[in-house]
């Protein structure tokens, strides 16, 4: 029960990040475990931990090369001013943009102005045609047979 | 983070990130070309990157851009294997089976558990400065090497049939089974 509490500290304990006080009990815990309790799994964890660790650690290290470092530079400088004229492109095309709205805006209360006074017209004919009719005119049939009409 | 800094951000982390890419593609070339995309796109979203997040931020960008390039990798073949019977062979990473075993047990691994193994192993960096790097508390360091290291090794295990091809012993299968359990 113990030695898996000891386990536990394992991963830091061989990465020396244990506090020395701390290391020295670890380390004699598990020199006694082996040698006093037999405990051969302790061992092997410990073995097995130093291992990977080596293993992990003799994997290659390989160089980035400095062509490759220019490469990537020049790719980012040679892009910003794309990034800048694209960006000044867009503010341009809101001017017509905007312009074509405001003209549209303008052109549609035009038309607007002159339905709505066409209206009024409409409004006065029937005005007349109503002053009209006090003159005993009650519809245009009447008015046409009244007149002679298809005798 | 501002882009003044990315020439320095560059030079700081693209030894790191290459190797990072290395563990997945394996051959320099590929590993070249990866890590230029990495960095260019880094560069794109650096307006939306704090500088804090930055190193974890992009061994993120590596570990997705090189699931990907497996992924597209494995939907072509380009040419017959054969074509290349008398071509000189290149130099490649992962001759030693037990090493492409590792490679592949850090492969599976999500990343941020490898890259704090990247960080602590590879470039033997102590607990304290990779918390810095990654910008989390030294016992989640701790706590995610405890957990990467276990998944490595039940993956070893598996990959290599129950041989702790890393302790040079064959494992017998109750040790085997005692190792999988503490895992």
């Amino acid at each position: 029960m113990k030695c898996s509490k000891y386990r536990k500290q394992l991963v830091p304990w061989l990465d020396g990040e244990l506090k020395p006080e701390r290391a020295d009990v670890l380390k004699a815990w598990f020199e006694s475990c082996a040698k006093l309790r037999q405990c051969t799994l302790c061992q092997s964890e410990i073995q097995a931990h130093q291992g990977l660790n080596q293993a992990l650690q003799a994997l290659p290290q390989n160089e980035f090369p400095a062509y490759l470092h220019h490469r990537i530079m020049d790719k980012v400088k040679s892009n910003q001013p794309i990034y800048h004229k694209k960006a000044i492109r867009t503010r341009w095309q809101a001017i017509p943009a905007t312009l074509a709205i405001l003209l549209s805006l303008y052109a549609g209360s035009l038309i607007g102005v002159k339905t709505f006074s066409t209206q009024t017209t409409t409004t006065t004919t029937t005005t007349e045609s109503t002053a009209l009719s006090s003159f005993g005119e009650n519809g245009l049939y009447s008015n046409f047979y009244e007149t002679g009409g298809l005798e | 983070m501002k882009t003044e800094k990315f020439e320095a951000f560059l030079t700081d982390n693209e030894k790191r990130i290459h190797n990072y890419l290395l563990r997945f593609v394996e051959v320099d070339d590929d590993a070249f070309d990866l890590a230029q995309n990495v960095f260019l796109a880094f560069y794109e979203r650096m307006g939306e990157i704090e500088e804090k997040t930055a190193v974890a931020y992009v061994y993120r960008m590596a570990h997705n851009m090189a699931l990907n390039w497996i992924k597209q990798r494995k939907r072509f073949v380009l040419k017959d294997p054969s074509d290349f019977h008398n071509l000189a062979d290149k130099p490649h990473h992962s001759e030693d089976p037990t090493r492409a075993i590792l490679n592949k047990a850090i492969r599976n691994l999500p990343v941020k558990l490898s890259a704090v193994i990247h960080l602590q192993y590879y470039e033997n960096m102590p607990y304290k400065a990779i918390s810095e790097k990654l910008n989390i508390s030294v016992k989640a360091v701790e706590s995610l090497l405890v957990r990467a290291k276990k998944q490595l090794r039940k993956d070893i295990l598996k990959e290599s049939g129950g041989k702790d091809v890393f302790n040079n012993r064959q494992t017998s299968s109750a040790h085997a089974e005692q190792i999988e359990r503490l895992a």
